[in-house]
């Protein structure tokens, strides 16, 4: 009696139409799947759905929020009076320190305008910024994301820089209507052009992903890079205003096998435990590149 | 039989496979659903976010193996897709791996329920097991660099929970069958 007439424990006879089978289901989903997968990854053309599918589940996300919102409500309203008074003088401690060095800074910005003037360098105006509270990291154990909220009348952009008051966070990678997304600087393959602070040397920073530092990569084994040296911004990409703090150099492996240094840094940001942050405005775009003159130039005369 | 010290009245007992429950409301299978996506969106970071059971799945996973007719494979992707936005990931491999639990619970449905209630969760840790697999290898190949092995803790976790779930899952449906 066995084998012939018995089937499969899930495949009942099928008396009832009940529409395509579950592989032939599997099959198209997965299918459609991995279309998807490949559209969003190659093409970027998905954005608007991603963002409409978003949009709708904000609130949803918002009432997540609520429990920790209300921890901390409660945490805030039985700090005491000394807490607050210690907090207090510290802060009015640093904001002397920062004065001090905002007037020193005036000071060398006036030098510094006068002799461009002299040398008929367009100045470029300095960066707005607005600020934007962080909401949430994001929960994708691949990658290094977090997000802002976003006011209704916040003009975000994006590929614009994301600071905190230590230094470089990250870059606004998705904008959303009510929210906007921060790829950190510690994602894979995030590269940021930096210069050396001690040496004006450029170099690009390169991010290795979650738990791990990010690296100096391409400098030669004897280039002159030293632990502790400081990372800046040097807005060689147009996209970063320069001189932001990046990283501090942690550790500098010199191997004989290889042509480059390994150069771990360590951002000066509070990565993973940011937040408020500013979001800067881009810089205006740099001066077209010669080459694509050169370029026109040649082919108007082929054309003539 | 009360291996997790539940109350000794048939109130908190969780179904043997003799039992025939009546089956869910609609509407009770999603506010469950909807509550644990909004629980999965709780804001953690970290180990606790590596420790984290996947509640959307694991309800997902309980109400396909007990309605199967209504959450089916074509639910667990569009459930999948939502998870993918709101990580903000490569859109569509939450999709496929919940496709795949899907298609697994309905595979295994009869099956399954014919456990006592800790076999049932070592079922549903190899399904978790091989949707994170399915989200693992996907990630790999579109150039992620891999997680830390705290990556599998979720689905144990989820699978620990897998009881308590099903105990809580089932009350309303206990309740009315006891009060018929």
């Amino acid at each position: 009696m066995h084998g012939r007439f018995t089937s499969l424990p899930s495949e009942p006879p099928r008396f009832f139409n009940r529409g395509p089978s579950p592989i032939a289901r599997l099959t198209f989903f997965g299918v459609i799947s991995i279309a998807i997968m490949f559209i969003d990854a190659r093409f970027r053309t998905l954005e608007t759905v991603r963002m409409a599918i978003a949009t709708v589940v904000y609130p949803v996300q918002q009432a997540a929020l609520l429990p920790a919102q209300m921890a901390t409500r409660v945490g805030q309203f039985f700090d005491t009076r000394d807490d607050l008074r210690a907090e207090n003088t510290k802060l009015k401690a640093e904001l002397l320190v920062a004065s001090q060095a905002q007037q020193s800074q005036v000071a060398a910005k006036q030098e510094s305008d006068r002799l461009s003037k002299l040398l008929n360098i367009s100045q470029t105006a300095s960066t707005k910024a607005q600020a934007a509270r962080v909401v949430y990291l994001g929960r994708d154990p691949f990658s290094q994301k977090a997000f802002v909220d976003r006011g209704a009348t916040q003009a975000f952009e994006s590929g614009s820089a994301v600071v905190d008051e230590l230094g470089l966070l990250g870059q606004l990678t998705r904008v959303h209507p009510l929210f906007a997304e921060i790829t950190l600087l510690t994602e894979k393959d995030f590269a940021v052009p930096v210069k050396i602070e001690r040496t004006s040397m450029r170099a690009l920073l390169y991010g290795r992903g979650p738990g791990k530092l990010p690296e100096l990569r391409y400098v030669a084994s004897n280039a002159d890079v030293k632990e502790g040296d400081l990372l800046l911004t040097s807005s060689i990409d147009g996209l970063y205003p320069s001189n932001i703090r990046v990283a501090r150099i942690t550790g500098v492996q010199r191997d004989a096998e290889s042509a480059f240094a390994r150069i771990e840094c360590m951002p000066t940001a509070a990565v993973a435990g940011a937040e408020t942050v500013l979001v800067l405005d881009k810089p205006p775009a740099p001066a077209p590149r010669p080459a694509l003159e050169v370029a026109t130039e040649s082919s108007a005369k082929k054309r003539r | 039989m009360n291996r997790f010290h539940l109350p000794d009245s048939p109130l908190f007992k969780i179904a043997s496979p003799e039992d025939i429950l009546l089956s869910a409301k609609p509407w009770f299978v999603a506010i469950t659903m909807a509550l644990a996506f909004t629980t999965n969106l709780l804001p953690l970071s970290g180990f606790v976010l590596a420790l984290r059971p996947d509640f959307f799945a694991l309800v997902l996973l309980y109400w396909a193996i007990h309605q199967p007719r209504w959450i089916g494979i074509g639910v667990a992707w569009a459930c999948g897709l939502l998870t993918d936005v709101v990580e903000a990931n490569l859109f569509g491999q939450h999709a496929l791996a919940y496709a795949i639990l899907g298609f697994a619970a309905g595979y295994f449905h009869r099956r399954v329920l014919r456990f006592p209630v800790w076999q049932q969760a070592l079922h549903v840790l190899g399904l978790l097991l091989i949707a994170q697999l399915v989200v693992l290898v996907l990630r790999l190949m579109s150039g992620a660099s891999p997680p830390s092995a705290a990556f599998v803790l979720g689905s144990v976790s989820s699978a620990l929970l897998w009881p308590v779930l099903s105990a809580l899952l089932q009350w309303p449906q206990r309740v009315r069958s006891l009060l018929d």
